[in-house]
């Protein structure tokens, strides 16, 4: 198989009669067949069902009737729902769970006649930055040796990464894509808050989450964004602004404004040779004519408090729906309905998932409400208002899309903290629902990619879309 | 009062006062009782093999919150939604959604109409 980059080749090739999508599809499962079972990227396959559907596309595209996604094979995390398939959030408490109905974003893909060849790893509900807290078992970077794919959508990354299938989709509620995308060397998109409809979408953090895709370029990221963007009457809270023709890249500009985060470059914690490779970016910016400036951001070191108070107390309302009673888990001791609800809950749920639901209780309580709840979403506007200020001045703010390649397996599992610290630069995004993208800035000393984030302002995709593909 | 139980009382107000002073050194948000609290209200058994490692986890978490305080906040308003739209509104009809048999498919016991969940009443 040739080794494509973008959908618009592999589409030529059909197109021409050099490719066929039954060709595609037993390409990706002969790949699945060979490295799942060490990298555990997808957890469930539908093979039969992906040759059925490439044969109908094959048809369509002869016949002139194609969708625009025709020729894509696409993997969807596990946190999306599609009809008549399992859906398990990479958590026990839904395990076999079938989805009665197909979330928006996974509906629209297979309008475009993408072909879906199976659910792809994450952390338990999206809670984690390295795949490891999957009830499914942890997901390997296919680069390097035991190192993480990143996290939550880390089966989705290291799937694409490793041709096990061409694109994916992806949710990102502090870095969830842009992580795992920039530990694997891919492109990694997060839209705006609510241009994309959540529906079908397994909540963690409502006022956060974002489904985006991973992919091997900036083109395909555009033409995926294209085709899920939008209104939906399922989700109260999608936009309804008009979508932009994405797919059709505009021209770059020749002269941004880019800032860029001082703390961020000057932090202690930046590796090295993510520092060198940042630095170089940026003067490679100034070589092209663009305007680069350090811009201060005092108020980095409260991102990842406001982040996890808010995402615990959203998570912790959310996940209440498990009860054991309509869907999921049932624990085979429960005596009486508290017992059930408990003990169903404690086996089901996984041990971050369960720190996280006590965290978002505990900041929910009466007590401590305006302690830390209403605290963060009051600091929660001070970091919004300040990055929109910032982005009057600039097109874009950029940085590293994390302060070091992928970790080793277990080095940051034992100090939450630590682990935590690794979203420092992707959670702003989320914290104020603004759009940013994720692409590859070469690697470091053992091979492992590099990456660099672009944030740009609301709605703004089709700017950053097209800035992103210069870089 | 007996000499025992002013020595019991003595013992009792020292442990109380060692714990008072851990707490406030260790900077404790919650304490063994606030940690079954917080997991009977999240609906959750807490094995006590889990509590001493949750509750330091819980703790330092909390107070890394906590610098939130040395932010001046007096006079912001909380930021609730994220979405500009207000009043997303469609009209109010009846619309055929998943049947009862879909809707049943996944629950852990259910009898073809209704969930069965464990007597409620005596």
């Amino acid at each position: 198989m040739k080794n494509y980059t973008t959908l618009s080749e592999i589409q030529q090739d059909l197109y021409a009669g050099k490719l066929t999508c039954i060709e595609l599809v037993t390409y990706y499962l002969t790949n699945i067949a060979e490295k799942n079972p060490t990298l555990n990227a997808f957890l469930n396959v539908f093979g039969e069902e992906a040759l059925t559907k490439a044969v109908l596309v094959d048809q369509k595209i002869k016949d002139g009737t194609a969708g625009k996604l025709a020729g894509l094979v696409l993997g969807i995390k596990d946190l999306l729902c599609y009809q008549g398939h399992v859906s398990q959030a990479g958590s026990r408490i839904l395990q076999n769970f079938e989805s009665q109905f197909s979330g928006t974003a996974v509906q629209r893909c297979i309008d475009e006649d993408a072909i879906i060849i199976g659910t792809q790893n994450c952390d338990e509900f999206g809670m984690g930055s390295t795949n490891e807290n999957s009830a499914y078992g942890i997901c390997l970077n296919a680069i390097g040796e035991n190192r993480v794919a990143g996290g939550s959508s880390g089966g989705s990354a290291v799937a694409v990464q490793a041709d096990m299938c061409f694109a994916s989709l992806g949710t990102d509620t502090g870095g969830s894509v842009r992580m795992p995308a920039g530990f694997c060397g891919l492109v990694g998109l997060k839209p705006t808050y609510s241009r994309v409809s959540r529906w079908g979408l397994i909540s963690y953090a409502s006022s956060f989450d974002c489904i985006g895709p991973i992919t091997k370029s900036v083109a395909d990221a555009a033409l995926l964004l294209e085709v899920i963007a939008g209104k939906d009457e399922q989700d109260s809270t999608v936009s309804t602004l008009p979508t932009d023709a994405y797919a059709t890249l505009k021209p770059a500009k020749s002269h941004y404004k880019v800032g860029y985060l001082r703390e961020a470059i000057e932090s202690d914690g930046l590796q090295p040779e993510v520092k060198a490779a940042t630095l170089a970016k940026l003067e490679a910016l100034k070589a092209q004519g663009h305007m680069v400036e350090a811009v201060d951001f005092p108020l980095i070191k409260y991102f990842l408090p406001t982040y996890y108070i808010l995402t615990t107390a959203e998570a912790s309302s959310n996940l209440s729906r498990f009860d054991g009673v309509k869907y999921g888990h049932r624990s085979p001791e429960s005596v009486d309905l508290m017992s059930m609800y408990k003990k169903s809950r404690a086996e089901g749920f996984g041990k971050e998932t369960r720190k996280r639901i006590m965290l978002g209780t505990f900041v929910l309580s009466a007590s401590y409400y305006d302690a830390y709840y209403t605290k963060a979403q009051r600091v929660r506007r001070l970091i919004k208002e300040y990055t929109d200020t910032l982005l009057e001045q600039y097109d874009f703010l950029v940085c590293p899309t994390t302060p070091t390649t992928a970790y080793k397996v277990g080095e940051k599992t034992t100090d939450p903290l630590q682990m935590y610290l690794g979203d420092l630069f992707t959670v702003q995004a989320n914290v104020v629902g603004l759009p940013a993208i994720s692409v590859p800035n070469g690697e470091d000393n053992d091979g492992m990619p590099v990456a660099f984030q672009v944030m740009a302002g609301a709605f703004k995709e089709a700017e950053l879309l097209a800035f992103a593909n210069t870089l | 009062m007996c000499l025992n139980t002013l020595i019991q009382n003595l013992k009792f107000i020292i442990q109380h006062f060692t714990y008072v002073v851990t707490k406030i050194k260790n900077n404790m948000k919650i304490d063994n009782d606030a940690l079954q609290k917080i997991a009977h209200l999240a609906r959750l058994e807490m094995p006590a093999s889990e509590e001493q490692g949750l509750l330091d986890s819980l703790n330092s978490v909390l107070n890394w919150m906590e610098e939130l305080n040395e932010l001046d906040t007096d006079g912001v308003q909380p930021l609730t939604h994220m979405s500009l739209e207000v009043n997303a509104l469609r009209e109010d009809k009846v619309i055929p959604n998943i049947s009862r048999e879909q809707g049943l498919k996944n629950a852990p016991k259910q009898d073809g109409e209704y969930f069965r969940v464990p007597k409620v009443m005596e």
